[in-house]
């Protein structure tokens, strides 16, 4: 598969033959997150979205063995999951560079006044990860999108979080049959599969040229 | 006339084109413009949020979780009074009483409550810091009776063990008596006589009920000819056919071909009859199996039996 080493546009993607999707990986080691427009990633990813980084908030490495895929989201069309990669990468940038004390007021702390941490991880990046989902999802306009979850619990509470802001969303979870992280791009190329099938049957339907 | 492609800082500020010269002419207009190939660009209204935190709630554990059997009745921990403070382990004379089939089910119990009281005290002492053993105590006497049971088949084993070594002297005395009980039991009591005997068979023998679950050895052979001779002998009171059977052949059959086909009968006089028939065709052609050959000939006809039911159970089976 052809390494994500710089932004894709929606042409680009269509013609490479990758569904209207989004991807995030999760570390296992710290909790960060990246986003991606394949379903792999690069180096130029986490040069992209770590700008700013520090002691609590590392560059990581690429080593695949501790990225597990956390979300992957489908977009009615090409253009719209251009966009929401965007506008995740702009969140990200929002949090690091141009208004981190915001994003540090709303973390959760620990007695002394950091970020809540256990050795090498921190809870929070993946929980702002999913809060910036979802508020790229709501600026997105999107008709219709699904989100598949690594698991129930990554998603938060969809009762209070998700379905007030963003109700047309679906939630699914990613299928754990067997040894996930080895079937992981298996799982991730039948997704694909799945959603291209679904944006051809919506084109059809709405008698675009595709 | 003069150019002014270099010159002096000043002259090139005096004659720099201003909004007061002469603009610069439009450019022409260009017929095949590619469009651009990225029209999208990231939203200017977002906001940052506070982080949402998993939820546990929207995990289900199912009903029949296989770690539920940790949890007494679902409960994360139970109290002390909740606990089966006024037991007291099974004894070994009370143990002795009890089947295999029981012990079993028992032995699988203890190991049970034992899993559960083990995880109940680990989160007492290492969670609670509590020095209360409570759960040590009723653990305890589960393990009491856990070793009782083994104790109690140990002495079942060694029992068992003692009881073969000695058999081997009382089995000709053992087979003369079961035979005599076998052919006074009156013909309404046929089930159970050959339950009886399809237990000696087992035990005495070797030989399985199931006919693919069994080796061709001279132990199996040896059963096969003693069992085909007891049916007979079972059915000679009833049948002219059997008792015809029995004397021409000396009253024991001797030839492992005949003795299959009687053996794998099933027991009925029907059965027996048919069964006797063969016998005297397989005479008429005078085929017999050698004493040499037994062995090789009779597994083939395991195999072929027992493929033959398989055939026939896949059959009805679909």
């Amino acid at each position: 598969m052809v390494a994500p080493a710089r932004f894709r546009t929606a042409k680009w993607l269509q013609k490479a033959g990758f569904a209207p999707q989004v991807f995030l990986f999760r570390n296992l080691e710290s909790g960060q997150v990246i986003y991606s427009q394949l379903p792999v990633f690069a180096q130029y990813q986490i040069d992209a979205q770590f700008k700013r980084p520090d002691w609590a908030n590392r560059k990581p490495s690429t080593r695949r063995d501790v990225w597990r895929c956390m979300a992957v989201v489908d977009l009615p069309n090409y253009d719209q999951g251009v966009q929401l990669y965007q506008d995740l990468c702009r969140l990200r940038y929002l949090r690091d560079v141009l208004d981190p004390k915001k994003a540090d007021a709303l973390r959760k702390k620990n007695e002394d006044g950091h970020v809540w941490y256990s050795a090498q991880y921190r809870p929070t990046y993946g929980q702002e990860a999913v809060a910036d989902l979802r508020e790229a999802l709501s600026k997105t306009s999107a008709s219709t999108s699904q989100i598949h979850w690594e698991d129930e619990w990554r998603m938060g509470d969809i009762g209070r979080h998700w379905t007030p802001v963003l109700p047309h969303v679906k939630h699914d979870v990613l299928p754990r049959m067997g040894n996930p992280a080895r079937e992981q791009s298996a799982i991730l190329r039948a997704l694909g599969d799945r959603a291209k099938l679904a944006f051809a049957e919506h084109a059809a339907a709405n008698k675009v040229a595709l | 006339m003069l150019s002014f492609k270099r010159g002096l800082h000043s002259t090139l500020v005096v004659c720099a084109r201003t909004k007061y010269t002469k603009p610069k002419p439009k450019p022409r207009s260009r017929p095949n413009v590619r469009p651009p190939t990225q029209a999208t660009h990231h939203s200017n209204n977002l906001n940052i949020t506070a982080p949402i935190p998993p939820a546990v709630a929207n995990i289900v554990t199912p009903e029949d979780h296989p770690l539920w059997q940790f949890f007494a009745e679902k409960k994360y921990m139970r109290k002390f009074d909740e606990l089966d403070n006024d037991s007291r382990a099974w004894s070994i004379a009370e143990l002795r009483r009890k089947s295999f089939d029981d012990l079993h089910s028992l032995w699988y119990t203890c190991l049970r409550e034992r899993n559960i009281l083990a995880r109940e005290n680990h989160l007492l002492k290492n969670d609670m810091g509590s020095n209360q053993d409570s759960y040590e105590a009723v653990a305890e006497k589960i393990r009491t009776t856990m070793w009782r049971i083994r104790h109690v088949l140990s002495e079942r084993d060694w029992a068992f063990k003692r009881a073969s070594q000695e058999f081997d002297s009382q089995k000709a005395q053992f087979l003369q008596e079961f035979e005599t009980d076998f052919l006074e039991a009156p013909a309404a009591e046929d089930e159970e006589s050959f339950e009886k005997l399809a237990r000696l068979q087992q035990s005495v023998f070797g030989i399985s009920e199931f006919i693919d679950e069994n080796t061709v050895d001279r132990a199996f052979v040896d059963g096969m000819k003693y069992v085909a001779t007891l049916k007979l002998k079972r059915f000679a009171s009833r049948q002219d056919e059997a008792r015809d059977l029995l004397e021409q052949s000396d009253h024991s059959i001797k030839d492992a071909g005949e003795a299959f086909v009687i053996f794998t009968a099933e027991n009925t006089e029907a059965a027996a009859k048919e069964a006797c028939d063969v016998v005297k065709e397989l005479r008429a052609k005078n085929s017999s199996v050698s004493r040499y050959e037994e062995l090789e000939t009779v597994s083939n006809y395991v195999k072929q039996l027992a493929a033959a039911q398989m055939e026939k159970t896949i059959s009805t089976g679909v």
